[in-house]
């Protein structure tokens, strides 16, 4: 009895060496800028308030609180900018179907995602600390 | 003769399974004993994601966890089990899909009924790889860039004590280390886990499970949320049948452990059931 102990005990171990033996401890890249951030001058006046009002700020959205957030002036954007929310939803959960803003359950006529130069435009704008002018 | 004496200077069944709601009791197998097990976690009850539209959880599979595992002595279990995986972090970073996951517990102390040993002790150790195919997505988990990156681990020290038949409790100090982990994450975290079985008759228990990691950036305004869960267990002789409500989707440690973002109080808990059959080899 105290044999098979002693040998299980070993397999134990032994198991728990080779696993820790394959840990490490990595983390991914962080996410970069995209290459179009160095030429392009964006502001809200400037080229993203078009983006949003037909995007984000018509009837039965970010407007008139039909839903959280009037996205139809640079104010009403301000607090979720500052707070990371848009950046989240638009940015960083642009691969999430189910997170992603515009959402893929968006009304006929509008889109259901930005193009890959609308989301280059905001990413760029945000990170600049997204100027209004 | 004398061997059944000794038989009961031990506490029997402290818990009548293996597994408290997500978290792993300090009980083994007997020798020779396979049981094989099915888990399944659905999808959010309530909530944005849940409601009559899903039928309350029902049409998705949050996690299913299916295989066996093996009494190689009475105190030495090993186990193997595939999970579908279910974590993501708070901002939206899926996490390790398709686990092929590996495990073993020792049970090294056993609490005595004369008062010897107060608590039973088993420690408990999961390996978790990932089978899933890797991507071009450089920012994704995913992205596998070595073979490891595909494995994370959890160690946990199980203490746990049978106050009464009516009444365990276990306390479940563990670590769980993600090989790979976004950019703004962290590849250990600590978590304190505690359980208990309230048995009120002699076929059906309550369980009551929590697991709190033990992180600055595991908090709730990050998103993250304490796994905690509640339910019974039926003790049918041959089958034990486990019914739960819990907020964690994801069922393996390293699964759940790090990644629980549903919210009890935004109703993203779900229904989960286990099945388990022992079998004598």
């Amino acid at each position: 009895m105290k044999k098979t102990l002693l040998f299980f005990a070993l397999v134990f171990i032994l198991g728990f060496l080779t696993t820790t033996s394959q840990s490490c401890s990595k983390k991914l890249p962080a996410d970069t800028l995209p290459a179009a951030c160095d030429t392009l001058t964006i502001s809200y006046n400037s080229g993203i308030a078009d983006i949003i009002n037909r995007s984000c700020a018509y009837s039965g959205c970010h407007i008139n609180g039909d839903v959280p957030g009037d996205f139809s002036t640079y104010q009403g954007m301000k607090s979720r900018l500052e707070n990371g929310a848009i950046f989240d939803r638009v940015i960083t959960q642009k691969d999430n179907s189910e997170r992603r803003m515009p959402p893929t359950y968006a009304p006929a006529g509008y889109p259901t995602e930005l193009t890959p130069g609308e989301l280059d435009m905001i990413h760029c704008w945000i990170a600049d600390n997204y100027p209004e002018n | 003769m004398l061997g059944a004496l000794q038989a009961q200077e031990y506490t029997s069944r402290t818990f009548k399974d293996r597994r408290v709601i997500n978290t792993n009791s300090v009980e083994t197998l007997a020798k020779k004993k396979l049981d094989i097990r099915i888990t399944h976690r659905f999808g959010d009850i309530a909530g944005a994601a849940g409601g009559f539209q899903t039928f309350f959880g029902f049409e998705n599979a949050a996690d299913v966890l299916i295989g066996a595992e093996y009494g190689a002595t009475d105190n030495f279990d090993i186990g193997i089990y595939r999970s579908k995986g279910a974590g993501s972090t708070a901002d939206g970073k899926t996490g390790l899909r398709q686990l092929v996951n590996a495990s073993a517990k020792y049970k090294l102390l056993r609490q005595r009924n004369d008062g010897g040993m107060p608590v039973s002790l088993a420690l408990y150790g999961l390996l978790s790889t990932s089978t899933a195919k890797k991507t071009n997505n450089q920012s994704s988990i995913s992205s596998f860039p070595d073979f490891t990156d595909r494995m994370a681990m959890t160690f946990q020290v199980i203490i746990a004590r049978k106050f009464s038949d009516a009444l365990s409790i276990q306390l479940t100090p563990s670590y769980t280390h993600r090989n790979l982990v976004t950019h703004d994450d962290e590849n250990g975290v600590l978590s304190i886990g505690a359980a208990g079985r309230l048995q009120l008759t002699k076929v059906i228990g309550i369980l009551a499970d929590v697991t709190l990691p033990v992180s600055g950036q595991r908090t709730s305004p990050k998103g993250y949320h304490p796994s905690v869960g509640i339910g019974f267990d039926i003790d049918t002789g041959g089958h034990v049948f486990q019914i739960n409500l819990t907020n964690s989707k994801g069922i393996v440690e390293t699964d759940y452990i790090p990644y629980t973002t549903s919210d009890w109080s935004a109703g993203q808990f779900r229904i989960g059931f286990t099945i388990s059959r022992l079998f004598n080899l």
